[in-house]
């Protein structure tokens, strides 16, 4: 009786691996699923809503690149602090492959994703904000738009109405590598670069931009902290 | 060959060291050539990238022009030759800094690092390689905001403990990439104790919400007798919003969650938040700079969080 007993729920265990295995593979298994975006200010962004992004052309190396996948997609809107000082912000920001940041020991320091996308209106981030200090090098051309490296290892592309910054932990050559497969990921971006072999757009003047003004956004109350609650 | 070549290093090395090129203010642009690989500091690896091309000539393929140090270091001409004199311009600045000429173009202090051994009492910059940087996969909290004037570590610490960051700690936890060199924070500050397990097992945070802190942590450039032309003497910091979680301890939120407390329309990370908290706290002038530090530091902790800085940096005069 008890053999049977165990043999039923050996049986059952493995057709709940085996169904969770081919639910997997029918869903697909590069699906990401991210939380909704938030209205205000930004938030997680899903690949079909990346997709609809009609702000600023968007690009990105697609679903998946040399074997890496989307982990995140986020959008940032920040209208700048009030006394007016540094200007607004708002990018796109791409995350590709995973990384591990080791047992809990070694602290609270997180670790680097492999490779990083991120896109910025051109106006919000255009090459005279980078600081002399943070530029490695001299500018030069990337698929004709005009590049630039900084000191901490991004390259930062200008074409069009965009600035896409590419990272890559594996170094400077893999980060143009990776410039050189950009590609639109909204229709702005796609009416630009279609393929990874289409040159891109040289940037627009910087005397052309115009302060940007966000619509004016509602106060969002923060809930109050939780009391403090003891956890058993 | 090669014996050739190392007799002529050590000829030299002995005409070098008894004509020192001496080092005077503002000058960093003059032997800034001789630092090929653009890390601010003349050292071993500018000198192996130079000597492996010793000996050749245009159009010899290892032939380049930035190699070709003299005369162009000074009239501006190439005889199109890496010879004894193109090594001489790089041995005799070995150990020259940016930051020794006082360059307001340095590029000291953009990131800090983690090590591959726990950070903490008792560990030490020996071990991670310190003639290299560290590599982008070791980035951890971006440097997001320069103190400068007269920021020493006790001035800084006593500008904290006045503005909103009142409990220093002293565990050297955080590494910083300093002119070519590991070096440990000097000024660790935070709004209270932070930590989510400040007495003991286990590891989870006691009462939700009460152990979040902003907090930051800085590193003194250079020695507190080097300044900065522009800067004085200045220290970059690490500001962030920690937030915390019961099951794991805490983390930087990709999303700050109590924007209000920053200003209308504020969005952004807990690198964010904590740079322009820093500027609250601060009330005063200040300046900025877009350094680009936008490197997404994954936590895991908190459900999976890609919080990064949006790359401007804060000035805040001290003293």
């Amino acid at each position: 009786m008890r053999s049977r007993v165990l043999c039923y729920i050996v049986l059952a265990s493995g057709a709940l691996a085996l169904g969770v295995l081919l639910g997997r593979f029918l869903i697909g298994g590069n699906e990401i699923v991210v939380p909704e975006a938030v209205a205000q200010g930004g938030g997680r962004l899903t690949i079909k809503e990346l997709q609809e992004f009609s702000s600023f052309p968007v690009f990105w190396l697609g679903e998946e690149y040399q074997g890496l996948s989307i982990t995140d997609i986020s959008y940032v809107r920040d209208q700048g602090p009030p006394d007016g000082g540094r200007p607004p912000i708002e990018s796109v920001t791409i995350i590709y492959g995973a990384c591990d940041p080791g047992p809990p020991e070694l602290g609270e320091g997180g670790c680097v994703p492999p490779l990083q996308i991120i896109t910025d209106r051109f106006c919000l981030n255009r090459p005279s904000f980078l600081a002399q200090a943070a530029r490695k090098g001299l500018p030069f051309e990337v698929r004709d738009a005009q590049a630039q490296q900084t000191q901490s290892g991004w390259l930062h592309l200008y074409t069009g109405e965009s600035t896409v910054a590419v990272f890559s932990t594996e170094g400077d050559g893999a980060t143009l590598q990776a410039a050189n497969a950009l590609q639109g990921a909204n229709a702005q971006g796609r009416a630009r670069t279609s393929d990874t072999t289409a040159s891109l757009d040289a940037p627009m003047r910087e005397e052309d931009c115009v302060d940007i003004a966000f619509p004016t956004l509602i106060p969002v109350v923060t809930p109050t902290a939780t009391p403090t609650t003891t956890i058993p | 060959m090669w014996r050739v070549f190392v007799l002529a290093v050590m000829v030299f090395l002995a005409l070098g060291l008894g004509s020192p090129i001496m080092a005077d203010e503002g000058e960093w642009p003059k032997h800034k050539p001789a630092d090929f690989n653009a890390d601010c500091v003349i050292d071993i690896i500018d000198m192996q990238m130079i000597a492996f091309r010793y000996g050749v000539y245009w159009p010899n393929p290892l032939y380049e022009n930035r190699f070709d140090l003299d005369p162009y270091m000074t009239n501006g001409q190439y005889d199109y030759d890496i010879d004894i004199k193109d090594l001489q311009k790089v041995w005799g600045r070995s150990g020259f800094t940016c930051l020794m000429f006082l360059d307001p173009e340095t590029s000291m202090g953009q990131y800090s690092y983690r090590a591959e051994t726990p950070t903490g009492p008792g560990t030490n910059c020996d071990t991670q390689p310190v003639t290299t940087p560290p590599g982008s996969s070791y980035y951890v909290d971006p440097v997001t905001v320069v103190f400068y004037q007269d920021a020493t570590q006790l001035h800084l610490e006593r500008w904290a403990q006045g503005h909103g960051f009142p409990v220093l700690e002293y565990d050297d936890e955080q590494r910083f990439w300093e002119l070519g060199n590991c070096s440990f924070e000097d000024v660790d500050a935070g709004e209270n104790e932070g930590g989510c397990n400040p007495t003991g097992d286990p590891v989870w945070c006691p009462v939700v919400d009460v152990w979040e802190r902003m907090h930051f942590r800085a590193e003194l450039a250079g020695e507190e007798s080097t300044t900065h032309i522009t800067w004085g003497t200045f220290e970059v910091a690490t500001a962030h919003f920690d937030d915390d979680n019961n099951l794991c301890g805490h983390y930087v939120p990709q999303v700050y969650p109590y924007p209000e407390r920053i200003y209308l329309g504020f969005s952004g990370s807990g690198f964010d938040a904590g740079r322009e908290w820093v500027q609250i706290q601060n009330g005063g002038s200040y300046t900025f700079e877009y350094w680009g530090n936008r490197t997404t530091i994954y936590q895991r902790c908190g459900n999976n969080q890609y919080p990064r800085s949006n790359g401007w940096v804060y000035l805040i005069p001290i003293n």
